[in-house]
């Protein structure tokens, strides 16, 4: 296949080496994985315990506990989806661009499930604070959320095929409401995240459990279900890897371990997902000051694993474009590092003032409860 | 016509865009001038030792976290799920020259966002003074990020001199900061800065408007007046940089308002000043009722009132949009590509080897294409296709076959010959072209000319005859 599939590159050239993109885009895309899975798995795992928790009971009280998080966790998922969308855009615009206008409606779709899940979340959270119970609210969010992860993945895959796109655009009067035939790579791609979400959300809640006050038994409810989830889904999302690259094309497969990236990230990956799952299966059975330490092993290791398994993806998709033509390195590079430098330095500058500011909030925090002691 | 158009039905992708847009707007811009106005409250609050100003705030605090995170962040994505849609090649465009803007953006965005969460959750939880430091941080950070993007919507209207000497040359990241601080981006931040300012003002109208004027009417008295003062710096000063920044809008965009000056309710040159008459209008009344009903009667001021004035700050700021929109047409990037994604250094080119010679876009049947199966359509079908793929490439960016600024009421009592003279004209885009004001030059070659011309036909045409034509939409409504 050639290029004549694909729109014409934009003639005005990259301001930044090729390289710099993909350190910005696979870092903050791995930011906005760990968000997305705290959030499907958390929300996931809040709704069924609120559903089958009594009142009063420690798994009522730690969906409570969970949920009342889940507005702010939902702000970093979008937060961070925010720098690899810009850079991705700016790596594979003429996919990408072209693919979204292919299903342009489910595509804007995105944004009004979002604002319902979100408010929702907001509202269950309410609901909880007011004692009441939320899991339809709970329930309905996060079908909503569900479908927007199911549109990502359909476009994800949608934009390295191009060959497809014509008659799916045709099919559909040039509004975009048809959705593409599902790929064999689609559905375990999704299944990756939203099932394999599970295995963070369980680590999230045993976290949960051992660093913030809570009753006793509500505690130990976050920690040993939190920690016994964790690695039952930590091991089923493992399978829902390995099923994605056995459901790529041979080529693809082919050129997976040649490439460093899909190398290195599969191994990543593969490592941090063993190790996340021995230590949280470790801390939910061991009691005491150990267990958090294991727990809190976990949430590293599950943060390297989905690194791992970012780059991992990230050959992958570079591999899938490659066979129809497009080869993201090569693009003229006109830099200006002026403007590249300012940026980098505020950035650490914002990192560091954040940190600043979180550590004088604590300490003023702990003044003004001595005080009122 | 290099990306797929979006082709949304009715209100068309450009009103999809713009619906969105008027509505980040208004809570973006409440999130900057909101964000001067806790703090600034809070400080007055404890000077004064007024403990039930620090109550109201702390209520007007939570909505505002929720409306600015919740809705304000969620719209500004949109804006840009939008943009892409919309119009493809000029996102990319912005994004090609301003990636590094939009990044610098984000940093602020998420100091802001950060310190919004922060400020709402410690109200008493730590110490005044540093709470306060919380909130000017906020205003701050927030105000910058209006400082950054100011910068890339500007550029669109007036991409300056210098860096359209260099567009196309592959050195466009050179001039960086010419684009940035481009010949209209000072009047506007001052512009946004003093709508940012009363929007404040507007909402916090709405939540002080709910306290209980018998019960509390002294408080409700003295922060409702305080509230209103808000709206002063923007009318003194609105008109002077409203005027500084027509001055350095481009000759083409001010003669569209003259003409429309001088064409007061005739014609179809009004939509600028009809724009800027609505924005003036609604913010008199603004001012009138926030002088007259709740600065003079704060304790009987109802939330029926302050949301009358949110609805009018609603009407303005659409308009105003309207109205900047409209200033910018015929392009979408002034003097570098048309709405329709086409660079203006490309119309030759287009005239000369054909719109849709290399476009991937052409249906499976459309046999003109070397790439393409060539199917059994009739020649009239295949035609039609090719004309609708003119229409959708070149005209429905800024309009639709029905609904709004529709071509098919446009040219309703038009036959072939009239409306193949319209065409001509666009396509010849003589100097004096009346058209020049607010539309693109139209490119193609002399048959794929004609293929618009026999597709326009079917729109204005009455009731659809039984065997509808061909094209990529009948073949849907089916
Ligand atoms: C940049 C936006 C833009 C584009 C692109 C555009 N137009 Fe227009 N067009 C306008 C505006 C604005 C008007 C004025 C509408 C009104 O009066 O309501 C208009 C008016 C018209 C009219 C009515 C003119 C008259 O004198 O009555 C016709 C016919 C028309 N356009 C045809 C087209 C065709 C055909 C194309 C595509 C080749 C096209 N336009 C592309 C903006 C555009
Ligand atoms: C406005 C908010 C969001 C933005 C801007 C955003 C952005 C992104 C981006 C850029 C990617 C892919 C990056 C790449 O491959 O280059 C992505 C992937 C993904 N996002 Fe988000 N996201 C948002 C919200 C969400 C939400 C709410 C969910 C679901 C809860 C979600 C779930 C996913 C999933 C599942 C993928 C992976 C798709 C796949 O490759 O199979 N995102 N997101």
């Amino acid at each position: 296949m050639s290029l004549l599939y694909l729109p014409n590159v934009d003639p005005i050239p990259l301001p930044a080496p090729v390289w710099l993109f993909k350190v910005l885009h696979i870092a903050t895309l791995m930011l906005h994985f760990v968000a997305v899975q705290l959030i499907l798995g958390g929300l996931t795992l809040a709704t069924v315990w609120n559903l089958f928790g009594k009142s009063g009971s420690p798994m009522a009280g730690a969906s409570d506990s969970v949920v009342k998080k889940l507005p702010t966790v939902m702000t970093y998922v979008i937060n961070f989806g925010v720098p690899p969308l810009l850079f991705s855009q700016v790596l594979y615009g003429q996919t990408l661009y072209t693919s979204s206008v292919v299903i342009g409606f489910y595509w804007i779709l995105v944004i009004f499930l979002l604002i319902a899940g979100y408010y929702l979340l907001y509202r269950a959270g309410d609901r909880a604070d007011a004692g009441r119970s939320w899991w339809w609210m709970g329930l309905v969010s996060l079908v909503l959320l569900a479908y927007v992860a199911r549109i990502y993945a359909t476009n994800m895959t949608l934009m390295l095929h191009p060959e497809r796109w014509l008659a799916l655009y045709v099919e559909s009067g040039g509004f975009g409401g048809v959705m593409p035939k599902v790929d064999p790579t689609t559905l375990p791609r999704f299944l990756f995240m939203t099932v394999g979400a599970l295995g963070f959300g369980g680590i999230a809640a045993a976290l949960l459990g051992q660093y913030f006050t809570h009753t006793d038994d509500v505690k130990r409810f976050l920690t040993r279900t939190g920690s016994l989830l964790g690695a039952v889904f930590l091991a089923v999302q493992m399978l829902c890897g390995y099923w994605v690259y056995a459901a790529q094309p041979a080529v693809v497969k082919e050129g997976f371990w040649n490439s460093p990236i899909g190398y290195y990230g599969a191994i990543l990956w593969a490592v941090f997902s063993v190790a996340a799952l021995a230590s949280i299966a470790a801390g939910g059975l061991i009691k005491g000051s150990l267990s958090r330490l294991l727990v809190s092993v976990a949430g590293l290791a599950a943060v390297l694993m989905t690194a791992g398994a970012v780059l991992a993806r990230d050959a992958i998709r570079d591999l899938s474009l490659l066979a129809v033509g497009f080869d993201v390195w090569n693009r003229t590079v006109v830099a200006n590092w002026s403007v590249v430098g300012i940026f980098l330095v505020l950035f650490v500058a914002a990192l560091v003032l954040i940190a600043v500011l979180l550590v004088a909030v604590n300490r003023s925090m702990k003044e003004v409860k001595n005080q009122n002691a | 016509m290099n990306y797929p158009f979006w082709d949304v039905p009715i209100i068309g992708s450009g009103w999809v865009l713009g619906g969105i847009a008027i509505f980040h707007v208004m809570v973006s811009h409440f999130a900057v001038g909101g964000g001067l106005y806790l703090p600034l409250a809070e400080r007055k609050a404890r000077l004064e030792g007024r403990d039930d100003w620090l109550e109201v705030l702390k209520k007007h605090s939570k909505f505002f976290l929720v409306l600015t995170g919740v809705f304000g962040a969620v719209t500004g994505v949109a804006i840009w799920f939008s943009i892409g849609l919309a119009n493809p090649e000029a996102t990319s465009t912005l994004i090609h020259n301003f990636v590094f803007g939009w990044a610098i953006e984000y940093v602020f965005f998420l100091v802001e966002l950060t310190t919004a969460a922060i400020y709402y959750y410690t109200w008493d939880k730590i110490s005044p003074g540093l709470h306060l430091k919380i909130g000017y941080l906020y205003a701050a950070t927030s105000w910058l990020t209006l400082v950054i993007i100011n910068g890339i919507l500007t550029f669109m209207l007036t991409p300056g001199a210098t860096w359209l000497g260099v567009a196309g040359s592959g050195s466009e990241a050179s001039v960086f900061w010419y684009a940035f601080f481009n010949p209209t981006y000072f009047p506007s931040l001052i512009l946004r800065t003093l709508v940012a300012v009363s929007l404040a003002a507007v909402w916090a109208l709405v939540t002080t408007s709910r306290i209980d004027g018998f019960t509390q009417g002294k408080l409700k008295t003295s922060i409702v007046r305080w509230s209103v003062k808000w709206l002063i710096p923007s009318f003194l000063l609105m008109p002077v940089a409203f005027a500084w920044y027509l001055y350095m809008v481009p000759e083409s965009g001010r003669q569209l308002m003259n003409l429309g000056i001088s064409t007061i309710g005739a014609g179809t040159f009004t939509h600028v000043t009809r724009a800027i008459l609505v924005s003036v209008m609604a913010s008199a009344t603004i001012a009138a009722l926030a002088y007259f009903v709740a600065y003079r009667n704060p304790r009987t001021f109802k939330t029926g009132w302050a949301l009358s004035v949110l609805f009018l700050a609603f009407a303005a700021t659409a308009a105003t949009e309207q109205a900047r929109e409209m200033l910018r047409k015929p392009f979408v990037i002034g003097q570098f590509m048309y709405s329709n994604g086409i660079r203006k250094s490309e119309v030759e080119k287009f005239n000369r080897e054909g719109y849709l010679t290399h476009t991937m876009w052409l249906s499976p049947e459309t046999p003109d294409s070397p790439y393409r199966k060539v199917g059994g359509l009739p020649e009239a079908d295949r035609t039609l296709l090719k004309g609708e793929l003119m229409f959708r490439g070149q005209c429905a960016s800024c309009h639709t076959r029905d609904g709004y600024r529709a071509l098919g009421s446009l040219l309703r009592d038009r036959d072939e010959k009239s409306i193949r003279n319209i065409v001509q004209t666009l396509h010849e885009y003589k100097e004096d072209s009346p058209y020049r004001a607010f539309m693109p030059p139209l490119v193609g070659k002399e048959d794929e000319i004609e293929a618009l011309v026999q597709y326009l036909r079917t729109l204005n045409a009455a009731p659809p005859k039984p065997e509808a034509p061909a094209t990529q939409t009948a073949r849907v409504d089916r």
